[in-house]
């Protein structure tokens, strides 16, 4: 597994080419997920990430750990960003490669659905108007707890 | 995130609570609120009784919003 906490963008098509190259990968799954225009409370003038350094890496080696206990999985890797976004920015990648498709969906799902809900990290939110701390959302916490039959 | 180096001893977790709003009364509402996230040498852990020693690594956030 490959994972990475940044500052700095990172190239979708670079992380494809770790991922394909992997002995019999079939299937290549990845997700990404930007900063969006409009905020919880009006159109977004920039986002602030937070993360809490060592633990938050941590969290995710032992998500991606999960994952590979419950699908045979080729390569997975994450990239999160932390700083200063701006809307239409790249947050989080998750790529994860398989022998066939539905590991590699179900994969991608469940570690885009722990790390929102268990990995350290904090958005805050800059408008026109102020800024604030996201909140937590109970259907995030909802898509997690949905994985637990698999346990 | 802040941090900080306590010089006390606290037992354990409820006890180190204790110790922190006596230092910082604004800290009382996220420490009380039953969101309140506690890891232990970066490891989450439940309950105010899990014991503590010299040159742990505490942790109190709120619910994460990453991704």
């Amino acid at each position: 597994m490959y994972i990475r906490i940044s500052q700095q963008d990172f190239d979708i098509k670079e992380e494809y080419e770790f991922l394909s190259a992997v002995d019999n990968a079939g299937a290549v799954v990845t997700f990404s997920g930007l900063v969006r225009s409009q905020g919880e409370q009006g159109e977004l003038l920039a986002m602030e990430l937070e993360c809490y350094p060592g633990m938050t890496e941590t969290s995710i080696a032992a998500i991606v750990g999960e994952a590979e206990q419950k699908w045979p999985l080729k390569a997975v890797r994450v990239v999160h960003r932390i700083g200063r976004l701006q809307p239409g920015d790249n947050i989080v990648f998750v790529g994860v490669s398989a022998s066939h498709r539905a590991a590699a969906f179900a994969a991608a799902e469940f570690i885009m659905d722990y790390l929102k809900t268990r990995a350290p990290f904090w958005k805050k939110e800059i408008t026109a108007a102020g800024e604030y701390w996201v909140e937590q959302k109970l259907k995030d916490e909802q898509a997690a707890q949905s994985w637990k039959h698999l346990l | 995130m802040s941090d900080e180096a306590l010089d006390a001893a606290p037992e354990n977790v409820g006890e180190l609570k204790r110790l922190i709003r006596d230092k910082h009364t604004d800290a009382l509402k996220m420490l009380d609120d039953s969101h309140c996230i506690v890891a232990v040498n970066q490891q989450v852990i439940h309950g105010d009784d899990v014991l503590l020693k010299s040159g742990d690594e505490v942790a109190f956030y709120p619910p994460v919003t990453g991704g």
